[in-house]
């Protein structure tokens, strides 16, 4: 907790989160509150639009969180394409999804994925695994 | 020109004597030269003979003698020079014959030409011609002198009228003028004598003997053989009637004795050369005399110098083989060659095999006197020859199992042939059949008559078209052939083909052997087995499919059904937490509800979608305008919320199943309703196509119905067109468009159940088109 602890005093995090479910949306923004720090969360309803905004070179976030269900563009196709973005090489992203099938899981880290977050289902679940990607 | 016609006889009976000499000595006479003009008969003859005795028949006879003589005595001269002794000895036989008649002539002119002076000539030349002017004392002169003997012999009964004093000697110095032959000469009964003259004066033929052995009986008591050439010449007077006979001759048994004796003796010799190695014997059969040579002693298991005795000689044959012996001495007395092979048992009891080889020798009455011959010892060649015929008897015999056993082995590979289930035929480099078996004639439908020597071609025209007459072809030329499914011509049918060249020890091929083994029930078998496969590979297609759709169901439950769960679970513990809050509450609430639902319509359209089936059985004609009716009918009050306008054009029917194909247009027309940001225009075009559309479907047909559904709707990147209608892809979310994301699924399940293809295009905010094809049928 000390070591959050210095990390979040530094600065501000931002988190984009690509999901299109408004639900899931609104769960995610209220794990985010409940951890008290100062995180500014940003948000995208698919991949294509995610990728819109990205490729404007001037957001550059923190963590990023995909969901693996969307519409036009699927979780691992929007992977793809942000690792391709040089800028954001180092940028964490983690795969949101409500099922974690072994083999799907596998194929994100293949694709550059930093890990692989099951929808929880309760908020404090998703609190307490939040946590525990930011202080990575 | 006088002649002393004796003289004249005598000068050429001597140039016959000259040429004797020149014929075997060489001594060459002048004389022999002579042309019969020029000498001294034929100078008289052609001066004075002809002319004065013309009315001599014999002085004409005489001149064509005399010439003939001469003529002959030239020819000869001329084949001596040439050397060739055959016809030299001819002319020479000839020659004395002809010398003889001369000679005859010369007598019998003298006699003509001279007044018979003594009674007997007188009388003589009375009967011949009484006009001629004998010289009596001239013509007795002449007899007595000639050389040879001579006598007349007058009348039927032939009487003794002239002797002269060599045939007095010969006939043993009788009295026999004016007595008859039969009774002045009684030992010449039985020789033929008699006959003889009988048949001269009767036929009045003159006759020539040679060599002929007559017994004179000269008082000795035993008679006395003498070999005479002589001349029986009738005497014709001039009424052509026989008077007599002028017997005129030669003792010629000095010679002939002599001759026989080299004869005789010249046997001995090569006798003696062939008993180098023989034992010899010598057998007189009259004196029962028998003399051996030691050898032969040797040969019969003696050690005598003296040889052994005939009862010796006969008493070794073995006993099995005397009868041998017997019949090859009765084939002796007959032909005078004796041959035999026969067995003899020594005296120590040893057996030998011995060869006996001889000659008998007859006495003039053709009585066997003499037995001259010798004995070999050929046990060893026998032994050689015994083993030798028990070799070919056993080769023979080993030949003739041999044959058996090929009869038996040819039996044995026809039944072979025969019992084979193959159809087996042999055929020639003619390509005509040589060998058929039996269940190739049945195959065929053909007598095996038929076939064997008949070309196949004649037979079977059809071996030509089906290839096989050039296989066998190949096969002639030494290239086989096997072809496991060959599609017979002949026998309608598949068939395992062998054809083999059929070669010789020399490697030339002599024929070919066509096997064919009937496959029609494996390739049948083979072509049920590859149905199965298919319909397996179907039926595993479908079960493929349907694991597929089991997957999709396992995700639908791990993910789809999990995220509303999950998502009441979340809001649930959310409202525990603000239960103190009523607005919190609320909002949370109505997610729950949110969520419940969509659950709700997940599970409604998994279920419905997993009742699609493709069962054909219900199937029936479908109006698809009786269907679109319904459907508008049950979206009618959407219809009227959004405003939205329908046109379809007149619709066809199909067959299919009225229920799948209600939810296809239910489907599509929710979808443009629902997927739209102004007033729907909806519109439903129908036409029949003609296409080989299998890019999905696998119905085969060629008539298709199209159906377009088109909107005016939102639209979608055409980049997306596959994912649409995969179960749970969305292009919205499902807030802004709320639904399971399986509608297009369910579609294009319904479209491949009925054989069917669909595609869509699109635009965003331009619209959509779903272009579907159902078979007509």
């Amino acid at each position: 907790m000390k070591n959050t602890g210095d990390l979040m005093a530094s600065k501000t995090l931002n988190c984009f989160l690509i999901d299109d479910d408004p639900d899931d949306q609104e769960i995610f923004c209220m794990a985010l509150e409940d951890m008290g720090e100062d995180i500014n969360c940003r948000y995208a309803s698919d991949g294509v639009e995610a990728l819109k905004v990205l490729n404007g070179n001037t957001y550059t976030p923190d963590y990023i969180f995909i969901d693996m269900n969307m519409p036009r563009m699927n979780g691992n196709e929007c992977l793809q394409q942000i690792r391709t973005i040089i800028r954001l090489k180092d940028v964490p992203v983690y795969m949101y999804s409500t099922s974690a099938d072994p083999e799907a899981v596998a194929a994100t880290k293949e694709l550059g994925a930093s890990g692989f977050i099951v929808k929880p289902t309760s908020v404090a679940e998703l609190t307490k695994t939040l946590h525990f990607c930011l202080r990575k | 020109m006088d002649i002393d016609l004796a003289i004249e006889n005598e000068n050429h009976l001597r140039l016959r004597n000259s040429l004797h000499s020149f014929l075997f000595e060489g001594k060459k006479d002048d004389s022999l030269a002579c042309r019969h003009y020029d000498c001294s008969l034929g100078k008289w003859l052609y001066t004075t003979g002809i002319f004065q005795y013309r009315h001599i028949p014999e002085v004409h006879s005489l001149e064509r003698a005399h010439t003939e003589l001469h003529n002959r005595l030239t020819d000869l001269s001329g084949e001596k020079e040439k050397k060739d002794h055959e016809k030299c000895r001819a002319i020479y036989r000839e020659i004395e014959e002809v010398s003889l008649r001369l000679s005859l002539l010369l007598q019998q002119l003298s006699e003509a030409i001279k007044s018979p002076a003594a009674d007997e000539m007188k009388q003589l030349s009375e009967e011949m011609d009484d006009t001629l002017p004998l010289e009596h004392q001239a013509l007795c002169d002449f007899f007595m002198q000639a050389p040879g003997i001579f006598c007349v012999l007058k009348g039927p009964s032939h009487v003794f009228q002239l002797i002269n004093p060599d045939y007095k000697e010969l006939t043993g110095d009788r009295e026999l003028k004016g007595k008859e032959i039969r009774a002045a000469l009684p030992e010449l009964e039985g020789q033929g004598v008699y006959e003889l003259l009988d048949k001269v004066y009767q036929r009045k033929r003159t006759y020539t003997g040679r060599e002929i052995p007559v017994y004179f009986n000269k008082g000795k008591g035993i008679p006395e053989k003498v070999y005479l050439n002589f001349i029986y010449k009738p005497i014709i007077n001039a009424n052509n009637e026989c008077s007599g006979i002028l017997v005129f001759g030669y003792d010629v048994s000095e010679q002939v004795r002599l001759r026989k004796r080299s004869e005789e003796s010249e046997t001995r010799l090569k006798l003696a050369i062939d008993a180098a190695e023989t034992g010899t014997f010598e057998w007189n059969m009259n004196t029962r005399e028998f003399i051996c040579s030691e050898k032969l002693a040797k040969i019969y298991g003696y050690r005598k110098k003296t040889g052994i005795s005939y009862k010796e000689f006969t008493r070794a044959i073995h006993p099995g083989d005397k009868k041998i012996r017997i019949h090859a001495i009765e084939e002796a007395m007959r032909t005078g060659i004796m041959f035999y092979e026969a067995r003899i048992i020594r005296p120590d009891g040893s057996l030998r095999w011995v060869k006996f080889s001889g000659r008998i020798i007859f006495d003039e009455k053709r009585n066997p006197c003499r037995m001259y011959g010798t004995a070999l010892d050929v046990t060893d060649q026998k032994t050689l020859e015994e083993r030798l015929e028990k070799k070919v008897k056993e080769r023979t015999r080993e030949l003739m199992l041999n044959n058996e056993l090929l009869i038996r082995q040819k039996e044995l590979s026809e039944s072979v042939i025969n019992a084979s289930m193959d159809n087996i035929a042999v055929l020639d480099t003619k390509l005509r059949f040589v060998i058929v078996n039996e269940r190739a004639l049945i195959a065929f439908k053909k007598k095996k008559e038929r076939l064997i020597g008949q070309p196949i071609r004649e037979v079977f025209p059809q071996a030509v078209r089906s290839g096989l007459y050039r296989d066998l072809k190949n096969a002639l030329k030494g290239e086989g052939m096997h072809d496991f499914n060959y599609r017979s011509f002949i026998l309608k049918g598949y068939y395992e083909v062998f054809i083999f060249p059929l070669r010789d020890s020399n490697d030339k091929v002599y024929g070919v052997l066509l096997i064919t083994h009937d496959n029609t029930p494996v390739v049948e078998a083979s072509e049920r087995l590859i149905a199965a496969n298919k319909k397996l590979e179907e039926k595993n297609s479908v079960l493929e499919k349907n694991n597929r759709e089991l997957a999709s169901f396992r995700y639908i439950a791990n993910h789809d059904l999990q995220e509303p769960l999950r998502k009441i679970q979340v809001f649930s513990g959310m409202i525990r937490k603000h239960i103190d809050r009523p607005e919190r509450i609320k909002e949370y609430t109505e997610n729950i509800i949110h969520s419940a639902r969509s659950m709700s319509d997940l599970v409604q359209a998994v279920l419905s979608y997993s009742r699609l089936s493709a069962n054909e059985q219900s199937f029936t004609k479908v109006s698809l305008n009786a269907i679109l009716k319904d459907v508008k009918k049950e979206f009618q009050p959407l219809i009227r919320e959004k405003a939205a306008k329908v046109s379809c054009s007149r619709l066809l029917s199909v067959k299919g199943d009225p229920a799948q194909l209600k939810q296809l247009f239910a489907c599509l027309l929710s979808n443009a309703l629902k997927f739209s940001d102004k007033e729907p225009s909806i519109t439903i075009l129908s036409r029949v196509i003609f296409s080989d559309i299998r890019q999905s479907g696998n119905s085969g047909a060629d008539k298709y119905l199209e159906l377009v559904f088109k909107d005016n709707g939102i639209g979608f990147e055409q980049k997306y067109a596959d994912q649409v209608f995969r179960m749970f892809r969305r292009l919205q979310t499902s807030r802004q468009y709320p639904g399971a994301g399986i509608g297009l699924a369910i579609v294009k399940k319904i479209v491949e159940h009925h054989g069917g293809h669909i595609f869509v295009k699109s635009e965003p905010h331009a619209g959509t088109a779903f272009y579907i094809y159902l078979p007509v049928i």
